[in-house]
């Protein structure tokens, strides 16, 4: 079987490589791979238990208002904490892909039943609502299994965390929040070794961490981005852009130091390109942070990360140059010595670096 | 025997149920290029280069004739388009860059042609509609997609078709029917990707790849979810022609999906046919009762049908995977 025989062939050479001191539990392994090779899951899947999650909890409120819940608080209270017991106990499950709708369905149907009850019932304020929605997601969080229901829970933790900036209007804590957005989705695209290898709770939660941290970061570059749009007026920008850029710095220091270049003179051409790509962001730092996303994510290999990283640079680049207040001639200049730059760049790397001409079959 | 192949997937379970160290599981890691190494990077940053170097070099064109300066005169703003045009092309066709490299300079110059048209319609106010300038501008750039054989090109190239037929409805024939049109473009992009395939077949163009294939499905699927969920609501735009295609494509969409192993088709397939029944199941539920029944058996179906969906799709999996072992 050939799942078994790369297993095998991994725990030999790992064996022959180390020795004695390289100790595994083979039995668990298998079982393990095994049960995982029958929770496949890929990102069809996964958007269509969140498409399914979500239309099926907004059918299902609808149906519990017209039934007259809002008459019951208590009765929402109570209904709201079972549902969110059945989805986690439902995503402790091992077969839980299968039944992932169901339980986002669930949660989600829960949580809002819970914060209604709340504020019908002993007439709680905003603040309290979100506290109590970060608890339930931290605490569904440590109890769930799955992936989904753990994302969603880490995507409503940070939320919960911006609801409360805006709400008591502070708004520019929301910077803190980008910078701590950014901090963990880097240490979590740099430091995967070492937070699988720490234990078994780590080792399982990381993909969902991970996936969580990408959402919710992209969000907030999206809000980054648009907030005068949306009426949600952020001020002190240069926190974030000076928080964007030395993240973008470190993480070019990570890939070269992986990458064990040797020259010293290679090392610094790229510290010096990089700061001349980076530098411009300070003026749009949502695009600083879309090539943050789109770097740490094809260090990885992860490919969804890659696509929105891309998207997002396309996105943010495009809204930029729209809503500059300058004379459509000045854009043009602008653009076209910016594009002369990128392909002079381009025409100096290939000649510097002529060793790797391959022929890459990815897009044709 | 083939090359037993590590995936992320497997070094996180033998991290977990082992005394792996961090360090050498990081090697592990770059060694069966999880991590994206040397060479990687080198096509990323020539890709990133490229890409940026034209889309700036050729957004920054277009906003200069956008700006439609007075005092230019007329030749030398045909003449500057078409210069850069001549360079451009001549670059793809004559360099001995790497074919995608070439591709999306083609790419630009494929732009430009659209640059180019409008220049001239703005020069000599041919009075030209629309739908013209975006038919002359796909009949332009054909033979350089079909010699170039590039993703985004082709891509380009079916975007420019879907535009002139809506606007051959809009101005031509004067009449916009949702239903006539929304049918013709399924057709028609799904003729595109089976072209697409049939060339590929005998070899007159490398295979397509996976994501200009899903990109094609996408747009054709919602182009015949959105035109039948429509025509249940509002029952007075009937077309039998719409759910006749339905009942083709879908069956054989399956069929390929199957046979190519490919989940997305399962997925898109099964998520329109729920959605077209969601639309049928809101009208008559809705019309019927009070709402109340409606919402309930409307979140009852989502949640059911799309837990069987995946259900389906992880025992197809299963199945695959089986049969490979």
């Amino acid at each position: 079987m050939k799942q078994e025989n790369n297993v095998n062939s991994l725990l030999q050479k790992l064996q022959e490589k180390h020795g004695d001191t390289f100790s595994f539990d083979q039995v668990a392994i298998e079982k393990e791979v095994e049960i995982q090779s029958f929770q496949f899951s890929n990102l069809a899947v996964k958007i269509l238990s969140v498409i399914g999650g979500l239309l099926g909890s907004l059918f299902f409120l609808g149906f519990l208002f017209l039934f007259g819940i809002y008459d019951t608080p208590v009765v929402a209270l109570v209904m709201g904490v079972i549902l969110i017991l059945v989805a986690v106990g439902i995503d402790r499950n091992e077969t839980s892909v299968l039944l992932d709708t169901i339980s986002i369905s669930n949660f989600l149907i829960g949580g809002f039943l819970i914060g209604f009850g709340l504020v019908e019932q002993i007439g709680g304020d905003e603040n309290l609502l979100i506290f109590v929605a970060m608890i339930i997601a931290s605490v569904s969080f440590f109890f769930a299994k799955g992936f989904m229901l753990r994302m969603i829970c880490v995507v409503v933790f940070n939320g919960s965390w911006l609801a409360l900036i805006l709400e008591n209007r502070i708004n520019s804590a929301f910077h803190f929040q980008i910078i701590f957005l950014l901090a963990g989705f880097v240490y979590l695209s740099f430091f995967e070794a070492k937070l699988i290898s720490k234990n078994a709770f780590w080792n399982s939660i990381y993909k969902p961490l991970h996936a969580g941290f990408l959402v919710s970061l992209s969000f907030a570059l999206f809000l980054l981005a648009n907030s005068w749009k949306m009426e949600v007026y952020l001020f002190n920008d240069w926190i974030s852009s000076v928080a964007i850029f030395l993240a973008n710095l470190f993480i070019v220091f990570k890939i070269i130091e992986g990458l064990e270049l040797s020259e010293q003179k290679n090392k610094m051409w790229i510290y010096g390109l990089s700061v001349l790509v980076f530098l411009p962001t300070f003026l749009m730092p949502s695009i600083g942070g879309a090539i943050l996303v789109l770097l740490a994510s094809y260090h990885l290999g992860h490919r969804a990360g890659t696509a929105l990283g891309m998207v997002g640079l396309v996105y943010f680049g495009m809204q930029f140059y729209h809503d500059l207040n300058l004379t459509l001639l000045t854009k043009s200049i602008i653009l076209m010595v910016s594009g002369v730059i990128f392909l002079s760049a381009y025409y100096f790397y290939n000649r510097t670096f002529t060793g790797d001409l391959i022929e890459d079959k990815e897009l044709n | 025997m083939e090359k037993p192949k590590i995936t992320r997937r497997l070094l996180h379970i033998v991290s977990r149920f082992s005394n792996w160290q961090a360090t050498d599981l990081e090697t592990s890691f770059r060694e069966n290029d999880i991590y994206a190494n040397q060479n990687d990077w080198s096509k990323f940053i020539k890709f990133f280069l490229m890409s940026l170097g034209i889309a700036f070099l050729v957004s920054g064109v277009i906003f200069f004739f956008a700006y439609n300066w007075a005092s230019l005169h007329k030749f030398i703003k045909l003449g500057l388009v078409q210069v850069l045009l001549i360079a451009m092309v001549g670059v793809a066709v004559f360099s001995k860059w790497n074919k995608n490299v070439r591709g999306i300079i083609l790419l630009g110059a494929g732009m430009l042609v659209g640059a180019l048209f409008a220049v001239f319609g703005q020069i000599y106010q041919t009075g030209a509609n629309a739908y013209d300038f975006f038919f002359g501008w796909t009949v332009f750039i054909a033979l350089w997609v079909f010699v170039s054989n590039f993703g985004p090109l082709w891509l380009l190239f079916l975007a420019l078709i879907n535009i002139s037929i809506w606007q051959y409805f809009e101005q031509v024939l004067g009449r916009v029917d949702e239903v006539e049109i929304l049918n013709l473009l399924f057709v028609v992009n799904l003729l595109y990707l089976i072209l697409l395939k049939v060339l590929a077949h005998f070899g007159k163009i490398t295979s397509t790849t996976r994501w200009l294939e899903r990109v094609i499905v996408l747009a054709s699927i919602s182009y015949l979810t959105f035109n039948l969920s429509f025509q249940i609501i509002d029952d007075d735009s009937m077309s039998y022609l719409t759910f006749l295609l339905g009942l083709i494509a879908f069956p054989l969409g399956i069929y390929y999906g199957k046979r190519q192993k490919d989940t997305f088709f399962i997925a898109t397939i099964g998520l329109s046919i729920i959605f077209i029944f969601l639309s049928l199941l809101i009208k008559t539920v809705f019309e019927v009762g009070d709402g109340l029944s409606g919402f309930f058996i409307a979140s009852i179906y989502v949640i059911g049908s799309i837990s069987g969906l995946i259900f389906s799709i992880v025992n197809l999996n299963k199945q695959w995977h089986e049969a490979g072992k």
